[in-house]
Formats: C-alpha cells, structure tokens, sequence
C-alpha cells in the first residue's frame, strides 16, 4: 500500500538500489531511519550466517544432480551475493565428474607458502612413521611424464618435536580446486628426503596438507565446493553449516520485505493512524458510557480522519445515521 | 578463520535471538514507517516469538518428562 505521506521518488529505481544494497533505496528516498535499519539487521544476518558457515554457505550451481534452491533466497541480499554467479560461471568445464576429480587437477601456477600437514614416511629401515609437519613449500608443474602428475619443489620444515625436515616434491596426487571457498589450498604429494638426523624418506611418502592463503579472495569468496569439500565441511562444521544456510536465505527473504516497502511504501499505513484503525489500541480508559456499540465501535473511526486519508488501511463503511 | 571450537560451546538455541530480533525489526518496518511505531511493534513481536518458542520447548519437555 502506498503512503500519501511518504515520497517514494522513482519507485522502480529505489527498488533496485534495495535489491543492491539492503536500504540503499531507502536512503535514495530520504527514509534515513528504515535505511539504517535494514542495512543492519539484513547485513547483519547475512554477515553472521557466512561467519556459521565459514564462508562456503554462499554458491550457485544449476547442475542437475547439485541445484542450490537456496541461492533464490540468498540472490535477494544483491550485491554481496552476486560473485556466486560469476564464480560458476568461472568454473572449468573439465575435469568434473559429480563435482572436480582432485587427482586429474592440475597445479596451474607455481604455488609457494606456508605449509602444514602429515608427512607419512616410509623410512629406508622399513618402518613407516606419520608425523604431523609445518614449514615452507615451494612446488610447481614439471613437464609431463606420463600417467602420473611430476611436480618439481621443495618443503622444508618442522615436526613438533624439533626435529627438520627437507624434502624433493615428486608428483601430485590431488590438489583441491584453484577456484574454492577457502583461502587456504589443500594438497597431497609424493615426496623423497630426509629428517635431519639421517633418516632417510623413501620415495612413496606422501605429504597431505593445506598451503595457508594460497588463494586470493577472488578467486575463494562465493564460490562452489565440490563433493570432498561439502563432505568435509559438512563433517569440521556440522550443524553451524546449516545454520549458516539459514541465515543467509532468511536474510535474502527480508530484503524482499524492504525492496516492496522501497517499491510500494509501508504495507499497513504510516502508523499515525487511529488505534482502532491499526488493530494496535492500548487499554481504553474512557468510561463504559463513551463508548461506541461493539458491533460499530470495533471498525468505525471515533473521530475525523486523520490528515493522511489515503495511508490508511481500509475500512468498514460506517453505518449511516438516522 | 572463525574460532569454531568457541562457536561449538555456544548452545545453538542462542542464534534464535539476534535472528528473532531482525526479523521481528525488518517485517514491522515494512508494514510502518514511524520508528517509534516500528520498535515497538517490533518489540511486541519479538516477546510473542520467544514466548511461543518458549511454550512449544516447554510443552516439548513436559512431554518427553522422565522418558
């Protein structure tokens, strides 16, 4: 319902500004107050469900077997949901196969950074040793050598117990998608060294780990996870994933709420209407005697209308006198 | 990255509150477009929300009673 009282300006243009930004178009109409307001509580609730679910809740994907319904209720957030599209359109057609097959990806820049994992050693005695690591890795595509994927690096790092470790990178067994909502990259690669001490790692060991912000933003925020990452989120956030989902969906359904109120104004009136009118009457304090006959009183305005005739909701016809 | 183990101690219960409170703000401030009609509308619906949560999770507990 539109209010007389209130300017709506270009009805159309404020609506996408709200769709934009959440209160954007309320502010292009000077209604400063409920700008504010919807910039909070839908930003609010969008920010806190992509911090429950670790930033993976926000994606698109039309897929057959992976429709994400829920991206129709996170759209209407605007702007900051927008990138989601963009990223799958970004996607690589190849390969894919329910998602990315990790083992046929391939490392396409040379990548360099902090590194922590588990290094399972196979040691020249025969034992096998698994200990957790952390250093620096530098690793980068070597020409192609057949079925396998050679890489060419270097890790040097440390256990937890001090002890150091160099190790020569051989060939990558799966990479995690250079397009995938975390800043930090996963890895597994077979790797030959040795610890410090002289032990000596045979070829056969594998390094399985996360190289720390080896993605940009652009190329983590709203994008799609693929079926390890949805399992493994599913498994490290449990119920805060869902959660998140939530949250993001519910806020995109109130910016619905706000881009009508930018489109048509405030549904049930200004609010300075009669009590009566709005459903909204305090206790009543005027004498029995005053009052109006219960089947009239309850529809039938007590006084004139108010100055803003045309923001008022509907209301019975009232009885004709005499 | 957010500190999930701290987020693991809060009773997931507690999210209803900021979430409660939004929503209660946002759709009166759709229907209104005086503030202090808009809060207080808002706050009438965000007591009604908890004190309906709180009875079904009462009615809920009184129903599972030493099961």
């Amino acid at each position: 319902m539109s209010s007389s009282q209130v300017n709506l300006k270009e009805p159309w243009l404020a609506a996408v500004l709200a769709w934009l930004i959440p209160g954007l178009g309320h502010w292009y109409q000077d209604r400063r107050f409920k700008a504010v307001l919807y910039f909070v509580c839908i930003m609010g609730t969008f920010v806190s469900g992509m911090i429950l679910g670790d930033g993976k809740v926000l994606q698109f994907s039309w897929e057959r077997e992976r429709r994400t319904y829920g991206y129709l209720a996170q759209v209407l957030v605007g702007l900051p949901s927008l990138p989601a599209l963009v990223q799958a359109w970004r996607l690589p057609d190849e390969p894919r196969d329910g998602g990315w097959d990790r083992r046929r990806a391939r490392l396409e820049k040379p990548l360099k950074g902090t590194f922590h994992g588990i290094l399972d050693a196979r040691l020249s005695t025969g034992e096998t040793r698994s200990v957790a690591v952390e250093g620096t890795i530098q690793v980068e595509e070597a020409p192609d050598g057949g079925f396998r994927n050679p890489v060419t690096g270097t890790f040097v790092g440390m256990t937890p117990e001090g002890s150091q470790v160099d190790l020569s990178l051989m060939f990558l067994n799966s990479i995690e998608p250079a397009i995938f909502p975390s800043r930090d990259r996963g890895l597994s690669v077979d790797v030959s060294g040795q610890f410090v001490n002289g032990e000596s790692i045979e070829s056969g060991s594998t390094l399985t780990g996360v190289v720390e912000n080896a993605r940009s933003i652009f190329n983590s925020y709203a994008a799609p996870l693929d079926e390890i990452g949805l399992r493994e989120v599913n498994g490290n956030l449990g119920k805060f994933y869902e959660l998140g989902l939530v949250f993001t969906w519910i806020a995109g359904l109130l910016n619905l709420l706000a881009i009508w109120d930018a489109f048509e104004g405030p549904a049930y009136g200004y609010g300075d209407e009669e009590p009566a009118a709005d459903g909204d009457a305090s206790p009543s304090t005027e004498p029995e005697s005053q009052k109006q006959p219960a089947t009239a009183g309850a529809a039938a305005p007590t006084t004139a209308s108010p100055p803003n005739s045309g923001s008022s909701p509907p209301s019975t016809p009232q009885p004709k006198k005499g | 990255m957010w500190d999930l183990l701290l987020l693991a101690e809060i009773n997931k219960t507690w999210f209803l509150l900021p979430l409660a409170l939004a929503i209660s703000l946002v759709y009166q401030a759709s229907r209104y477009e005086l503030p202090e009609k808009i809060l207080r509308r808002a706050a009438r619906m965000f007591a009604w929300i908890l004190g309906f949560m709180f009875a079904v999770f009462a009615l809920l507990g009184l129903l599972s009673w030493n099961l």
